[in-house]
């Protein structure tokens, strides 16, 4: 349910994240249209439109030019000076037309354009006739005044005509310059718009972000107080077992004192095998009892361990012996070879007990009269003792949990008398654990198990003390 | 040899078996228990020994013990208690036990114990 609603939580933002690629991609693309668009519009308005008016506004100057000498030669002296004057203004009014035919013939189709044809023979008329009366008239000054006269009307036709060559350039720009106003509003519009959406997104995509880390936070307290829950839970149950294991010794006293009791007034009499059997199995009780305890001291906090410096290789000689008496006792024999040497920080009592153990699992569980071999070497700065049996061996899958509090290999006729309900290779394990190392169990070749205590051997060359 | 024994010990299993073994063995013994009826005992009557339970249900066992030292008495004095810990032997010791005897005992300890530390007194 949780994990469904994260989920959908997790495909929101990456729509959210997808959503906003995709706004800014849209963006990018309508900017660079919108932006030719304007320039475009800006190009057209200033290369011709305001271009046609700038050229509109000249033509007519330079017509009013002409016009000015047309009247100075028709009020005054025509002589040379004043026609060469009025001369070079034609000439310039010419080269006006001409850059205003030149532009216009860039857009031939438009019809709102004025035709400069009409102005050119306006112009040329006007020159051949004007020229015709300098030269015959000039002399006959009425004559000459009258034709003079008479060319200011197709002078005002070209002015007219300037004027609407100008008045269409204005409104040509005026149209471009509306275009560029309108295409910077659209393109405004346009660009709120997709920030507006960005900022949605935006905001769907913090909202969904929010939410994940609300959840993974939640599901990490979660899971923080399921782990102090069972922390908990696993200290009630070592401390039941603590608790437990010392209600046990009172009725153990007892029962056991009872029986030796019963024993020291009569040791002859017909229920004398009974007691001592409840002697023997009160003593079995006490160490289980003894083995809870170390198990459960070992789960909530370190091992309890007395560490000294010991000697291995007399530690191990030591250990062999008893090893060899234990072996006998169960009805093996044992073959020991040590070659471990070097110092250990160890509790000895345990490191002992730990071999003992895992000696008496390999006596009990290897074929009856069977060898037990006991190896000790030192490999990698480690002291490693190898304890190997001929017995069924353990099946694979359970060759890992064998060390597990309460753990007993089944089916293969390990039984309750056998002794021990699968403590011994834990306190063997916790034993190891506490002096830094650790137990591993493997097949032997050719059938039984092998049994490997590691153990760290001191790397500092301290001195060593023998134990006694 | 016999000696007087007060046996401070609520559970009356304990009190039952140590009441057979040691009577076999030919001692006298009074019995207490909790920590008020023993501290009673303990004044009043002179004993050779005292075994000397620590969890006891009106309090601890140690206390009763510090308390008697502190009055200047000599009594040799066995804890018993199911509890181990290097805490409480240190606790007993600073106390002013003699012997410490942790649960399970088996009877020819007490019984060693006892002949050890009373013997003498008989």
């Amino acid at each position: 349910m949780d994990e469904r609603r994260a989920d959908q939580r997790w495909r929101t933002a990456v729509l959210a994240v997808g959503g906003l690629l995709i706004a800014i991609a849209i963006i990018g693309v309508a900017g660079i249209v919108i932006n030719r668009n304007i320039h475009h519009t800006v190009e057209e308005a200033i290369a011709f439109d305001v271009e046609l008016e700038d050229r509109g506004d000249d033509l007519r100057v330079a017509i009013l030019e002409v016009r000015h000498y047309h009247r100075d030669l028709l009020l005054n002296n025509p002589d040379a000076t004043r026609v060469e004057l009025w001369r070079g203004r034609y000439q310039l009014m010419i080269e006006e037309i001409d850059a205003v035919d030149r532009l216009l013939s860039r857009r031939p189709g438009d019809a709102d354009l004025p035709d400069v044809r009409a102005l050119r023979s306006l112009a040329e008329a006007y020159y051949a006739d004007f020229t015709d009366a300098l030269a015959n008239d000039i002399t006959d000054r009425d004559a000459f005044q009258e034709v003079a006269e008479d060319l200011l009307v197709p002078i005002n036709e070209m002015e007219a005509i300037a004027i609407a060559v100008d008045r269409a350039g204005e409104i040509r720009a005026a149209a471009a310059f509306q275009a560029i106003d309108d295409a910077s509003a659209t393109g405004t519009l346009v660009l709120i718009g997709v920030i507006a959406g960005l900022g949605a997104m935006g905001a769907v995509l913090a909202f969904a972000v929010l939410r994940l880390v609300q959840d993974q936070r939640r599901l990490v307290a979660a899971e923080q107080a399921a782990a102090a829950q069972m922390a908990e839970t696993s200290r009630a149950k070592t401390d039941f077992i603590a608790d437990a294991s010392h209600e046990l010794r009172t009725p153990l006293t007892v029962l056991r004192g009872n029986a030796e009791v019963g024993l020291a007034i009569d040791d002859d009499c017909a229920h004398a095998e009974i007691l001592s059997e409840i002697v023997a199995e009160s003593a079995r009780m006490s160490r289980l009892v003894d083995d809870l305890l170390f198990l459960a001291r070992s789960d909530v906090s370190s091992v309890p361990l007395d560490l000294r410096d010991v000697e291995a290789g007399a530690l191990l000689d030591e250990l062999a012996g008893r090893a060899e008496v234990l072996a006998r006792e169960r009805g093996a024999s044992l073959e020991a070879r040590i070659h471990g040497a070097g110092g250990l920080r160890a509790d000895p009592d345990r490191v002992e007990q730990a071999v003992l153990i895992l000696v008496d699992n390999a006596a009990k569980y290897g074929p009856s009269g069977g060898t037990v071999q006991l190896e000790a070497t030192v490999a990698d700065g480690s002291l490693v003792v190898e304890v190997r049996d001929r017995g069924p061996g353990i099946p694979s899958e359970q060759i890992d949990r064998i060390f597990e509090r309460f753990y007993r290999a089944d089916g293969n006729g390990r039984e309750r008398s056998s002794g021990g309900v699968g403590l011994g290779l834990s306190i063997a394990a916790a034993i190891a654990e506490g002096h830094g190392g650790r137990i591993e169990a493997s097949h032997r070749d050719g059938g039984g198990t092998v049994m490997r205590m590691t153990l760290p051997l001191r790397t500092a060359a301290a001195p060593v003390e023998h134990p006694a | 040899m016999s000696a007087s024994i007060l046996v401070v010990e609520d559970d009356a299993g304990i009190r039952r078996v140590v009441d057979r073994g040691l009577r076999l063995a030919g001692h006298e013994l009074v019995f207490a228990e909790d920590l008020a009826s023993a501290r009673a005992r303990w004044r009043d009557d002179g004993f050779d020994l005292v075994l000397l339970d620590v969890m006891l249900p009106d309090g601890d066992g140690i206390e009763l013990l510090a308390e008697r030292r502190a009055a200047g008495d000599a009594t040799p004095v066995v804890l018993l208690s199911a509890r181990e810990e290097a805490e409480l032997r240190e606790r007993a010791s600073a106390a002013g036990a003699t012997a410490y005897l942790p649960k399970p005992f088996a009877y020819g300890e007490l019984l060693a114990c006892v002949e050890a530390l009373a013997g003498g007194q008989a």
